[in-house]
């Protein structure tokens, strides 16, 4: 059986400057892994080359066993959606609209489509804005509407990048819980997050990166407290335990 | 909106059709529409009442059909290039000149009537024009690949530098004109019908047919282009193949309107906005609405540049450059109106 997605000794490097140095790691399904690290670490880039959208300068990726060079735009399409960190648009389609391009890879018939269209939206919460232009949306509703696009694409495999980034806690939280909800089912995801208390509560397994290498992966107790986090991130950090939920969470010193 | 489109769609190839039948009917003979329908029914084998009087089939069917038909391609064809360029480039000011045909097929009309080869066989400054215009978008697509990938903003300013080259080449040739060729370029430039022959419409036709059925084909790939390069190939889409074809299938039609016609300003531009505001941006009602709306404002241009002023005529451009000019002034207000503007 092999991995969902993998990396093999992948490395990216623009001019004399190695954004990505080379990673290996293995992603299986039914697991949920947050790319975390600080600015520069190569944490989108590292995404874009698991997604197929830069080729790495050295190594492979490969999608079910398959390495992605061996795979067309639209095979690809099928197995895995990718959720960008902007995504703008010049002309005033309409949120439905937007979420219907999902549907792309599969011609599913129209009757098919709007079922799976409507679902989505109403998963990712933005039914109310089902005729609204997405030029004028707000920054956390377009990240919803693209969250929405990418579940209507109804792939095993799901990379998001900062998905979180202009959600309100409760829609951050949502979202989480969706992409948990979809591993849960059989799926895959792999989240470049921020939040390191998210990716800690969520998150089956962390990689993190530091300036293009990768430092530790593993669960994420285990990466938060053994990994030489403050050096990391340039900043004293305290790691503690959610009295909660159990998980580990991470708080920076502040003096 | 199923409907929505479909009321637009059938109200466009409504007003195309009373354009044609105003167009041939108007001028210094007039055929009123009913004796107009009898002429070209009687052309096509069907004959339906007293024939019209000869001079009437003659003006209509040697003269004034022709011009219309050029109108419906030329228009056609620029309004859908600009279409589909706008979203392959996700840029609403992007027009057929951007991929450098226009300027292109200039360079080659203009070296036609200067060096003379223009009155060496009959549609020798039209090859002239077409090949030029051709050739430059090729050189712009060649020239903007890097990697074995083009990137879109590359390619525009690749566009923008190739078009400063010939606009050199153009001067170069004008100062070295007489002033009778002189007189040609400028007309040249400001576009006209008035060069219709059906020998003209039967090798115009295919390459607009070319350009405008790749972009319906492409429809939902243009969508998808609107979002974005890379989140259009992560929906499936092989952009390099599809961009490509486009950009190769609309030179052609491009090419081939400017070569029959000269450079129509406006038309390319214009008409896709004026569509959007209709039907949205939807591509798959957006091409063929913005080839029946090119069509018959073209056609309506052209009556208008050759009636307003009578004997003489008016240059084709101009007409559409008034119509298109305040239109667009209106149109930046009204964006800027309903959600500060594009940015």
């Amino acid at each position: 059986m092999s991995s969902a997605l993998a990396a093999y000794g992948v490395t990216y490097a623009i001019g004399a400057s190695t954004i990505v140095d080379d990673v290996s790691v293995e992603i299986e399904s039914r697991e949920l892994v947050a790319i975390v690290g600080p600015n520069g670490a190569g944490k989108s880039t590292l995404l874009q080359l698991l997604a197929g959208e830069r080729r790495p300068s050295d190594g492979h990726v490969e999608l079910r066993g398959t390495p992605l060079a061996a795979l067309s735009p639209s095979e690809i399409a099928r197995e895995r959606a990718v959720m960008p960190q902007h995504t703008t648009l010049q002309f005033s389609y309409s949120a439905e609209q937007v979420v219907t391009m999902g549907r792309h890879p599969h011609r599913t018939s129209g009757a098919v489509d709007a079922e799976i269209v409507a679902q989505a939206m109403h998963d990712a919460d933005i039914a109310h804005l089902v005729g609204r232009s997405y030029p004028t949306l707000s920054g956390g509703e377009r990240q919803r509407v693209t969250f929405a696009r990418i579940l209507a694409q109804q792939t095993p495999l799901l990379l998001l990048d900062e998905p979180t980034s202009s959600l309100d806690l409760h829609h951050q939280e949502h979202l989480m819980t969706l992409a948990r909800a979809a591993v849960d089912r059989g799926g895959t995801v792999v989240a470049v997050l921020h939040d390191l208390n998210l990716a800690a509560a969520y998150a089956d397994r962390i990689i993190l990166l530091d300036r293009g290498r990768l430092v530790a992966v593993g669960p994420p107790a285990d990466v938060l407290a053994s990994a030489p986090l403050d050096q990391v991130f340039r900043h004293p950090l305290a790691i503690g335990t959610d009295p909660i939920t159990g998980s580990a969470t991470v708080t920076p010193i502040r003096r | 909106m199923p409907g929505r489109r479909l009321t637009v769609i059938s109200g466009l190839l409504g007003l195309l059709a009373v354009a044609l039948l105003l167009a041939v009917g108007i001028g210094a003979v007039r055929i009123p529409p009913l004796e107009a329908i009898g002429i070209i029914l009687r052309h096509l084998g069907i004959h339906l009442g007293a024939p019209a009087p000869l001079q009437d089939d003659a003006i209509l069917w040697s003269i004034r059909l022709p011009r219309v038909l050029l109108g419906v391609l030329v228009g056609g064809g620029l309004a859908v290039s600009g279409a589909a360029l706008q979203g392959l480039f996700r840029n609403p000011l992007a027009d057929p000149t951007v991929i450098g045909v226009a300027s292109g097929a200039s360079v080659g009309a203009v070296a036609a009537i200067v060096l003379g080869i223009a009155g060496a066989f009959y549609g020798s400054l039209q090859l002239c024009a077409f090949a030029c215009g051709v050739a430059t978008t090729l050189v712009v697509y060649a020239l903007s690949r890097y990697e074995g990938r083009t990137e879109t903003v590359t390619l525009i300013l690749t566009g923008i530098a190739v078009t400063a080259i010939t606009a050199a080449a153009i001067g170069f040739m004008i100062a070295r004109a007489n002033d009778q060729q002189i007189r040609d370029v400028v007309f040249w430039s400001l576009g006209s019908l008035g060069g219709a022959t059906w020998p003209l419409i039967a090798v115009t036709t295919p390459f607009v047919a070319v350009g405008a059925l790749a972009a319906l084909w492409h429809a939902r790939d243009l969508d998808l282009f609107t979002l974005g390069e890379r989140e259009a190939r992560h929906l499936g889409v092989n952009t390099e193949r599809t961009r490509l074809v486009l950009i190769v299938a609309l030179a052609l039609a491009v090419g081939a309107s400017v070569a029959a016609a000269g450079v129509v300003a406006f038309v390319g531009l214009v008409v896709p906005h004026l569509i959007r505001l209709l039907t949205g941006p939807s591509h798959r009602t957006l091409i063929p609405a913005s080839f029946l709306a090119g069509a018959a404002l073209l056609v309506l241009a052209d009556l208008g540049a050759r009636t307003l002023v009578v004997p003489s005529e008016l240059p084709l451009g101009v007409v559409t450059s008034l119509i298109g000019g305040p239109f667009f002034l209106w149109l930046i207000w009204r964006t800027r109106k309903a959600h500060g503007g594009w940015g």
